[in-house]
């Protein structure tokens, strides 16, 4: 009775366990495919289609699933369900042959999902109940990258023209605030308390501290030729800048915003993603077709894996 | 005839003016190329090649400005030469008949302010050969850490300091005695120095962990430390002393430095692989030579912005500027 007893709790553990799996980074590359990597293995556990051209890649706040931004002719949405491994649905925004640079925000109650494209003047309002297209708002931008605020109420959206950063008001459905700045702006975050806003430029090879509510500069700092993405711990200690043609990941103080390390990774880095603990930081390098993993204690290098062909953005899954 | 003879003797005078006010030339050792490469710095253009032998890696000028020594490979046991900078012809320096293994032609070459002593670091052999100038004649051999980098000397000529890469040591050469006299150990690659203006302070590359140290020189500690890109190989401080240049040789990217308050001004993206580097006091201008795509990028430090680049030949290594 005991062994059989005994069995049975190994089962179940065993399920446990293996529904635990989705824990994993995953990395999207623009040739039109994902990798799932398991990062404690240290492998590449499986690469799958996400659709041609595909460039981003988000999970909402539930960890339920990915969405990932492809450039097919109709359906440039695709919707990864974490749990099965398996594409859920495919939404189609945006008609024709454009290019899968999509910027994803996720509502923090997972309920919506704000959608730019580069290419696209449009805002898309997607329903992540049944992946329905709710609405198209025009606002005539080109969009580069946006953070949502801690309320979910606007979006900070960085734009090619001018202004070259605006607050948009999802209720209003109006632009609430624009910013005087200029520069070329390549990647925006938000502080873990929303209250700041990390704005990178591509050209003068900075990263400037924004006040989010007024949009006006505090404080920049210099990191390495073009910075492109950027990601800050959850304590709001640690920003990571990865810079394409440095080849490099600057870590800043976003206090001080003082650059206090530089890691060398590999060709034209692009994406770069955390693990939940901060201990980790993913480098996509684009040019390389590989992922650099960093030990963020150490602040180097430890491996680096082999991805799809030019790995553009990541995404880690806990 | 005589309106002939005296256009002719005009075109001559103005002609010869040219060439003597363009005296303002920049030598490039080639490290594949076997030559030295003259280019003017006022027009950008190729003026001649100097052939020097295998593998020529770097140049110091001496004070007279008449003559410029150059380290590479070498046949037999010789491995400087020396170019004299009014006839561009290279003459052999035979008394430096040591033994030598010939692995690459890196040795690093710093003359003292009365240009009698020559300080040849090579990175290979792990020493400094002190050689006097007048008969090109070995004086004495130190031996260094491992892989030892360029030697640099402090403003009154008494310590060459010399950082030893692989030893992760700086070491000091006692300039009179020819002793080491002290040494500092740093966590990483010491890669490049610097002293500062006021000589209380070194500026020290670390490749390994991408910093640029500041370092006290009474208390031997790291004061200040603050992060540059990929392997930062090369420094040069500004002649009024105020900023720092760092060369990223994997970031293929200059890391301008505030050297008071030891923060980043700008980052400057120049060619692959950035190695050596020169400014000229009068125009302001910095030449950086990008050792992995052949070519030179000019670098306005008025503005910390890069001007455009000149087309070499391959491999330039380090580069000075001769100007009268």
């Amino acid at each position: 009775m005991m062994s059989i007893k005994t069995i049975i709790s190994f089962i179940i553990i065993t399920l446990i366990a293996s529904s635990a799996q989705a824990m994993g980074l995953y990395v999207v590359n623009e040739s039109g495919t994902i990798n799932i990597i398991d990062t404690l293995s240290e492998t590449v556990v499986k690469e799958m289609p996400s659709g041609n051209s595909s460039i981003n890649i988000a999970a909402d706040p539930s960890n339920r699933y990915i969405v990932i931004g492809n450039g097919e002719e109709n359906e440039k949405i695709w919707v990864l369900d974490i749990q099965n491994e398996k594409i859920a649905a495919k939404i189609p925004v945006m008609k024709g042959k454009k290019a899968g640079f999509f910027f994803f925000a996720f509502s923090k109650d997972s309920a919506k999902l704000f959608v730019l494209n580069r290419y696209s003047t449009e805002l898309y309002i997607i329903s992540v109940h049944d992946w329905r297209l709710l609405k198209t708002i025009p606002l005539n931008l080109a969009p580069e990258g946006m953070a949502i605020s801690s309320d979910s109420r606007f979006l900070y959206i960085i734009n090619r023209r001018s202004p070259a950063l605006l607050i948009f008001n999802l209720d209003a459905e109006k632009i609430e605030r624009s910013s005087n700045m200029e520069g070329f702006f390549s990647s925006i975050v938000s502080s873990p308390d929303g209250k700041i806003l990390y704005v990178a430029d591509k050209a003068a090879s900075k990263v400037f501290l924004i006040d989010a509510s007024t949009l006006q500069i505090i404080k920049s700092s210099v990191v390495g030729t073009e910075p492109v993405d950027m990601a800050i711990t959850k304590d709001g200690r640690f920003l990571y800048v990865s810079c394409r043609f440095s080849y490099s990941l600057i870590v800043i103080d976003p206090l001080e915003m003082k650059a206090v390390a530089n890691i060398p990774v590999g060709i034209h880095p692009w994406g770069v993603a955390l693990n939940s603990d901060g201990t980790e930081a993913y480098v996509a390098n684009y040019n390389e077709n590989t992922v650099s993993v960093i030990n963020l204690n150490e602040k180097r290098e430890i491996y680096r894996l082999p991805t799809g062909k030019f790995p553009t953005r990541l995404v880690y899954v806990p | 005839m005589f309106l002939r003879i005296l256009l002719a003797a005009y075109l001559i005078i103005i002609f010869s003016i040219d060439i003597a006010s363009a005296k303002n030339l920049l030598y490039v050792t080639h490290e594949s190329k076997e030559k030295v490469s003259v280019y003017n710095a006022d027009s950008e253009k190729f003026v001649k090649n100097i052939s020097i032998g295998e593998s020529p890696f770097h140049l110091a000028l001496l004070p007279d400005k008449k003559l410029i020594a150059v380290s590479h490979k070498g046949a037999g046991a010789d491995y400087l030469k020396i170019i004299d900078a009014v006839s561009g012809k290279v003459k052999l320096t035979p008394s430096i008949i040591v033994g030598r293994y010939k692995k690459t032609g890196e040795v690093y070459l710093t003359i003292d302010n009365s240009g009698k002593k020559l300080y040849a670091v090579d990175s290979n052999m792990n020493y400094v050969d002190i050689i006097e100038t007048g008969k090109w004649k070995l004086v004495k051999r130190v031996i260094l850490g491992i892989q030892p980098k360029k030697g640099i000397l402090s403003s009154d000529g008494s310590t060459l300091v010399i950082p030893n890469l692989n030893s992760g040591n700086i070491m000091f050469l006692d300039a009179l005695k020819d002793k080491i006299s002290r040494s500092i150990k740093i966590n990483g690659q010491p890669s490049a120095a610097a002293f500062s203006k006021d000589g209380k302070h070194l500026f020290i590359l670390d490749k390994e962990n991408s910093f640029l140290l500041l370092i006290d020189l009474r208390s031997g500690n790291i004061i200040e430390k603050i992060a540059v890109g990929n392997e930062p190989v090369s420094l040069l401080l500004s002649p009024d002393g105020n900023t720092i240049y760092v060369a990223n040789y994997a970031s293929n990217s200059l890391t301008v430095v505030n050297a008071k308050a030891m923060e980043v001004i700008t980052n400057i993206a120049v060619g692959i692989q950035p190695l050596g580097m020169v400014v000229d006091d009068k125009t302001g201008r910095l030449y950086v030579c990008n050792y992995g795509e052949a070519s030179i990028s000019i670098i306005d430090t008025k503005t910390n912005s890069g001007i455009r680049k000149i087309p070499t030949d391959a491999t330039p290594t380090n580069l000075i500027i001769v100007s009268e």
